[in-house]
């Protein structure tokens, strides 16, 4: 299954995502792009949904906007509406059930003096909906959680949770290889400034190129993403250490390392097999 | 000039005369000549003579016509504002600025045997194809304010000055009547003057090679040498005799120049045309013949020179047609035969893959910085400089891409983010690292020009960069003002390359703070690699000397750009900042580093960067007081330093350069040696304390490195290839291009730290120990003690110090918080502790000197000498460990560490979630790649619930019992597991289990749910007495953040869509005493939720279970408090409200 795209590939998947209704959009993706890995699909569709939060998220939770949702949302408790409300107001306004349920519950719990409570409190109560007051509003939101796979803490847990199997999955693979390194742990009680995911102790050689680092990315890596990461880490690493390696497990676009120009980061979709270890016999 | 003319045209041995200018006895047969002037004349002579060469040459030079490559080359203007380059040939010159300065006799004398510089130099003598005949020649004498034409097409590439701070030669004074016939000749309008200008100025417009070719005339003629046309050929054979034996005695102020002007004369081309309209003066040089002549026997004679250059010029030398003629012996026999006997040494490091600054943990992690805030921003300062060194590096070539418009803010910003010592002193260490790092070898290399070579095949695959590359050769960047920093009429003192960016960032932070910093780091560098010991290796020497250069170089650019003005200084303004400036001091102590490099034998590593230096050097800088000794001790080594011969090349070459450059206060020139001597007397003699290598004797110098160290030697080889080039018809073929290659860096060897000067008896037994063994001993001494003390400061730094620090934060938990300052008396503490361990970690690292010296020690090294030796690096070494930990194990090293950790654990006593597994925590598991993967199981357990909820799937009893192992299998064995996911994993697990009891009860077998609570304890263990501390109470009755929550609203609900309540809730009930028996939760939490419950209306079935459920639990409470083994501080809470609430909700009538 292939993970990693051409640009023509990628553009005409972002177009058909774009169509696509928010619900089940990985299933109908495999269906249209079957060569493609299913992980690689649900990772640029929960980027595209991301993407898309990014932008529209601060305008449709406007304090009007919430007021008007949460009118909505109790009207629709009086109304003894079936459960499953928040999730049909999402599908309605085009916020993730998770966000939705995230600003119900703020305005829900809102201070006497209309501002939002505190952030400690929402987020526990989005990790624990038992402990929301009100029933129903518990029991939506949870039902929101289940529905979202890109928010909430659960989302959130599962992400954070991928990203670092695929550290330490790496690690052991170096372990096997007989790759010296130091992890990013090592690092950060060094007192260094930039802690790549692994500072190669020994530099290897990956298709005739040098690297001195590898950072894991368990997400797909389309050219903003890369850009991002370019930015806040890996030219930072390339400025301390040199040329390194960056593995985006569920695949990228091609052709992205063009961006880099004369600073050389490759850009993988795995740990190469065949790296060239320093020759180390006398 | 008459003595010269009788001296060439006489017949006076010129042994005779060789012997005078040696050694100063004057024999019989030159006595006549010279009068009662021997002295006099003797110092003097050089410099005559070459101008006498020059005269004779005048005329016929200005014909020479120029190819049109040179037009183009030559129109670049202004390049050379602060630095004249190659242009002056000018021997004398002495400007009016220096006129009073001094001494007014030297002026004079030097006037009087100099007066036909301005041959050379001015507008008359090589004029452009352009120029009319007319205004070819200007007057000499006049001085135009406040510019001032000087074209000198031949002489250079880059010549042309203007609004130049050359100054115009003063008068002759009427000693020579040559001299004042040429004056009256040359008397022209002011209006000329004025077109002249008006031209000039629009030529400097246009000068890019696009036009090359179109405006150029395709064919023209020009007068060939040869060899029967010579004229006076004993005349020319003794006055090329005399040339070139000054030229190899260093008698003539600038080898380079000279050879230069040489070279002009071979390559000089007249078109017939021309010949025929111009009246010649009559004299010895006055036909392309004879010119040719005299060139081609004093190039040839300089055997000594040529063996230094590179073989590319060589190659030129041997193919020039001329030579061939003139010289067949030379080009045909000797010159390939030279070559063949240099061996090239590739000594260019391979091409560099890392062109970053390295991070190096010893000087950039957080130890180096005073704060945290200070790391974190310099963090932030690093990668914006990186940033900004690769912007500009992918755009600085782009055509009006501007470097201020684009950098600027981001470059000023990033200087002063942080205003604090520590910053600017890593950034300037940044700077300078990265300049040393790519800055430079911004040099030509040394390779022969073939037609498939880089740039042959660069023609074919990017003609466009080839293009750029041309115009970036033939233009510099000075002249094109869309790349340059500030305004056209800025100061731009001369930067090749990626040097621009440095400079340029210099100029754009505009931080007198960094600036400073960056000094300081620059002159330390200097320090350190002027007095480096790694010099023997040929490659290392060359990066030595090119590092010391571009340090140098900055040095002086940060420290004169202040004192550079675009203007000429008029007379009054120049004694006026010079009485400013008096007693100002310089950022590096020149002269005692020349003193210094003169008794040790390490000049040529010295000079060449202080030449560097000084070639930054503003006009009024040079004329200080503090400068004087400083050219004095130059010149003096220019005569007089005794090095290897490819070494003496190099500096007497550089020095030349730096003699003929328009600043150069020329009346030092012609001191004799004996004032000189004075000047280098008046010093105290330096301690010949010799630690360091001798260099001067040594071969370390070859013709790369003098072309890398002098890249103003190129012009040789352009000026013959560009002959070529316009010879051959195709002329594309062997375009003379310098190639710009990829920068190395020179790493930084820092100098062993210096003992403090207290000397006790046993010190110096110790010293004289070490002066009667070999240098390497102590060398070895020292390293071995440096080494071993850094590791265990290392192993202090690194694992002690975390470690002590780390059981002390563990302390400050248990400690009684009665204590008045527990993280004072920690502090106390640890430095103890940190000292006793560091003692020890000294004593078992001096345990394996005695292998490690006695493998690196000399192998005849007596035994006792041996053990001195371990002595003495055992003793260094804790002396070392010591001064560290007395510096830097105090009280504060701690106090941050303790009191970060105090304040967090204030924190986290609040937000603890219990059972939460940290990382330290756990015991070490084994991974185990078969288990579920986190991330997976989450995934499955989110779909299981929202199946059960929305869809009603299935769930097995087999299910629930196979996701407890896998769960368990995950949370237990593997090691990628995290907080929050364990945190997530609890709270979905138990969801699960309770959504299954509610919606299906029938799939909970008998143990399921005494399985998954005893899954609970181990993985989850509560943590007593911290939760109930809950101070996060918000405002929305949140009574406890425990997962565990049985009888909350939300759990309710779900319970009323029970399809089999009873089943559901006898679950629930089990479920709720099974996580209370096994502590998970407590009678209290219970209450406290049934109390949130009932403030909520609900139906009377599901109140009714309700009241079932919570009997039950009184029930099982009372039951414990009974059991007198179990007496916890909650069995005596009051299970009353309880008790009533149960009642209460059974009621029907609620």
């Amino acid at each position: 299954m292939a993970r990693v795209l051409n640009q023509t590939t990628y553009n005409s998947l972002l177009d058909s995502l774009c169509k696509l209704p928010f619900r089940n959009r990985v299933q109908s993706l495999q269906k249209l792009f079957p060569e493609l890995s299913v992980d690689t699909l649900k990772c640029i569709v929960a980027q595209e949904c991301q993407k898309r939060m990014k932008g529209s998220h601060g305008r449709l939770t406007t304090s009007e906007t919430v007021e008007a949702m949460y009118k909505k949302f109790t009207n629709s408790i009086l109304m003894n509406e079936e459960p499953g409300i928040l999730l049909r107001l999402s599908d309605e306004v085009g916020l993730t059930p998770a966000l939705l349920a995230r600003s119900i519950i703020e305005r829900h719990y809102q201070r006497d003096d209309k501002s939002k409570p505190a952030k400690l409190l929402v987020s526990t109560l989005m990790k624990n909906t038992a402990l929301i007051d009100d029933r129903d509003l518990a029991f939506e939101t949870y039902l929101c959680l289940l529905e979202d796979d890109e928010y909430g803490p659960i989302a959130e847990a599962t992400k954070q949770s991928r990203g670092y199997e695929y550290e330490i999955y790496l690690r052991m693979e170096l372990e096997n290889c007989k790759v010296s390194f130091l992890h990013e742990d090592h690092l950060r009680m060094k007192g260094y400034d930039k802690t790549p995911d692994i500072k190669l102790e020994i530099p290897v050689a990956v298709d005739g190129q040098v690297i001195n680092w590898i950072e894991s990315k368990a997400l797909f890596g389309d050219e903003e993403v890369h850009r991002g990461y370019l930015k806040d880490q890996l030219y930072s690493y390339w400025n301390r250490f040199g040329p390194g390696l960056v593995i985006y497990w569920f695949g990228y676009v091609e052709d992205l390392e063009k961006i880099h120009q004369n600073r050389i980061i490759l850009i993988r979709d795995t740990l190469p097999r065949n790296m060239v270890l320093m020759d180390q016999h006398l | 000039m008459a003595l010269i003319l009788d001296l060439v045209s006489g017949d006076i041995a010129l042994f005779h005369v060789f012997t005078w200018l040696d050694i100063g006895s004057v024999h019989q047969d030159l006595k006549e000549l010279l009068k009662d002037e021997s002295e006099n004349i003797r110092y003097s002579f050089p410099q005559l003579l070459i101008a006498f060469i020059k005269e004779q040459t005048s005329s016929i030079v200005k014909l020479h016509n120029i190819h049109p490559y040179e037009l183009h080359t030559v129109a670049s203007p202004k390049r050379e504002n602060l630095l004249p380059t190659v242009n002056n040939l000018s021997l004398s010159s002495p400007s009016p600025n220096f006129k009073n300065n001094g001494s007014c006799q030297e002026t004079r004398k030097i006037r009087k045997i100099t007066p036909q510089r301005l041959d050379l130099s001015s507008d008359s003598a090589f004029p452009s194809l352009q120029q009319s005949a007319q205004t070819r020649e200007i007057p000499k004498k006049r001085r135009i304010n406040p510019t001032q034409l000087i074209e000198s097409p031949v002489t250079t590439r880059v010549p042309l000055q203007f609004g130049s701070c050359s100054r115009p030669s003063p008068p002759a004074l009427g000693h020579n009547a040559f001299n004042q016939a040429q004056e009256q000749s040359c008397h022209k309008s002011l209006d000329q003057e004025r077109a002249l200008l008006k031209e000039k100025k629009h030529q400097i417009t246009i000068p890019t090679i696009s036009d090359l070719g179109s405006t150029a005339p395709k064919n023209w003629m020009c007068v060939e040498p040869d060899i029967s046309f010579v004229t006076k050929l004993s005349q020319l054979d003794r006055l090329s005799a005399l040339c070139s034996f000054c030229l190899s005695r260093n008698l003539v102020p600038s080898l380079f120049s000279e050879i230069q002007f040489l070279i002009q004369l071979l390559v000089l081309r007249v078109s017939p045309a021309k010949l025929k309209q111009t009246h010649l003066v009559q004299s010895l040089l006055d036909s392309v013949h004879n010119c040719v002549y005299f060139s081609a026997k004093t190039l040839e004679h300089l055997e000594g020179i040529w063996c230094h250059v590179d073989q590319s010029v060589l190659q030129q030398l041997m193919h020039n047609p001329r030579l061939l003629l003139f010289c067949p012996e030379w080009t045909n026999d000797k010159l390939p035969k030279l070559i063949s006997s240099i061996t090239n040494v590739d000594r260019i490091p391979p091409h560099k893959t890392v062109a970053n600054v390295a991070f190096q943990t010893e000087t950039d992690n957080r130890f180096n910085f005073a704060s945290d805030s200070s790391f974190q921003v310099f963090r932030k300062q690093r990668d914006q400089f990186c940033e900004a060194w690769q912007i500009w590096k992918v755009n600085s070539s782009i055509p009006g891409w501007n470097m201020s418009i684009a950098l600027q803010k981001m470059i000023q910003s990033l200087v002063d983010l942080r205003r604090d010592c520590v910053n600017y002193a890593h950034l300037a260490r940044l700077f300078r690292s990265q300049l040393l790092n790519v800055a430079q070898l911004v040099k030509p290399i040394n390779e022969l020009e073939e037609p498939d070579g880089p740039l042959g095949q660069l023609q074919s695959s990017d003609p466009d960069k080839l293009r750029r590359l041309r115009d970036r050769l033939t233009n510099p960047p000075e002249s094109r003002p869309a790349r340059c920093v500030g305004t056209e009429n800025d100061i731009k003192m001369h930067f090749e390359g990626d040097q621009e960016f440095f400079r340029d960032f210099i100029l754009l932070a505009a931080s007198p703070a960094f600036n400073e910093h960056l000094k300081n780091s620059l002159v330390s560098g200097i320090e350190d690699l002027s007095s480096s010991e790694d010099c023997d290796d040929r490659a290392q020497f060359a990066e030595t000397v090119i590092a010391l250069q571009v340090m140098a170089k900055f040095l002086g650019f940060l420290h004169f750009y202040p004192h550079a003005s675009a203007d000429h200084l008029p007379e009054h303004i120049f004694h006026h900042l010079s009485r400013l400036r008096i007693s100002q001091r310089e950022p590096i102590d020149l002269v005692s580093y020349i003193k210094d490099a003169f008794y040790k034998g390490r000049l040529v590593l010295v000079i060449p960067w202080v030449v560097t230096y000084l070639t930054l050097a503003d006009p009024v800088s040079l004329c200080l007081p503090g400068f004087h000794s400083v050219l004095c001790h130059l010149i003096f080594v220019y005569r007089k330093a005794e090095l290897a011969p490819a070494n003496a090349f190099l500096i007497r070459i550089l020095l030349g350069w730096l003699f003929s450059q328009s600043n150069f206060p020329l009346p030092l020139l012609a001191k004799p040696d004996d004032d000189l001597l004075i000047e280098f007397g008046n010093l105290s003699l330096a301690t010949t304390d010799d630690q360091l290598p001798r260099l001067d004797q040594s071969r370390l110098v070859d013709s790369s490195l003098i072309h890398q160290c002098c890249p103003f030697l190129w012009s040789w080889k352009h000026l013959l290839a560009e002959f070529a080039c316009s010879d051959a018809k195709n002329s594309g073929e062997k375009a003379s291009v310098s190639r710009k290659i990829t920068p190395v860096s020179a790493e930084e060897n820092p100098s062993p730290v210096k003992a403090p000067a207290v000397k006790s008896l046993q010190k110096s037994l110790e010293e004289n120990f070490f002066h009667n063994q070999p240098s390497s001993v102590k060398r070895t001494v020292e390293f071995v003690a440096e080494r071993l003390a850094s590791n265990v400061v290392r192993d202090v730094r690194h694992q002690i110090i975390p470690r002590l620090v780390l059981h002390a934060q563990a302390t400050l938990k248990t400690w009684p918080s009665t204590a008045k300052d527990p993280v004072e008396s920690l502090c106390l503490q640890l430095c103890a502790d940190v000292r006793n361990e560091a003692a020890s970690a000294a004593t078992s690292a001096i345990a394996s000197i005695e292998s490690t010296l006695t493998a690196l020690l000399p192998n005849d090294l007596l035994p006792p000498v041996r053990r001195v030796c371990v002595s003495i690096a055992s003793k260094l070494t804790q002396g070392k460990v010591l001064d560290w930990i007395q510096l830097h194990v105090t009280k504060s090293l701690f106090k941050n560490d303790l009191e970060v950790e105090l304040a967090k654990l204030d924190k986290s006593c609040a937000r603890r979630v219990p059972g939460s597994p940290t990382a330290s925590d756990k015991p070490q598991v084994v991974h185990d790649p078969t288990t579920q993967a986190p991330s997976f199981l989450i995934d499955r357990l989110k779909t299981l619930i929202r199946q059960v909820i929305r869809d009603a799937s299935k769930v097995s009893e087999q299910d629930l019992i196979d996701l407890l192992s896998n769960c368990e299998g995950t949370l237990h064995r593997r090691v990628d597991v995290t907080p929050i996911v364990s945190k997530c994993l609890q709270q979905l697990t138990f969801d699960l289990l309770f959504i299954v009891c509610v919606f299906q009860p029938e799939s909970i077998g008998s143990q399921t749910i005494i399985a998954w609570v005893a899954f609970w304890c181990k993985t989850y263990p509560s943590v007593d007495g911290v939760e109930t501390e809950e101070p996060v109470q918000p405002p929305g009755a949140l009574i406890s953040t425990c997962v565990w929550q049985v009888l909350t609203p939300k759990q309710l609900l779900l319970l009323a869509q029970s399809t089999s309540p009873r089943e559901s809730w006898n679950h629930v009930t089990t479920l709720l005493l099974q996580l209370m028996k096994s502590g998970l939760v407590r009678y209290k939490d219970v209450q406290e939720q049934a109390i949130a419950v009932v403030r909520q209306e609900w139906p009377q079935e599901l109140l009714g279970r309700f009241a079932t459920c919570v009997r039950d639990i009184v029930d099982w409470h009372r039951n414990q408090k009974s059991e007198p083994n179990l007496s916890t501080s909650e069995s005596c809470d009051d299970d009353g409200l309880l008790s009533w609430l149960s009642w209460f909700c059974a009621q029907d009538d609620l």
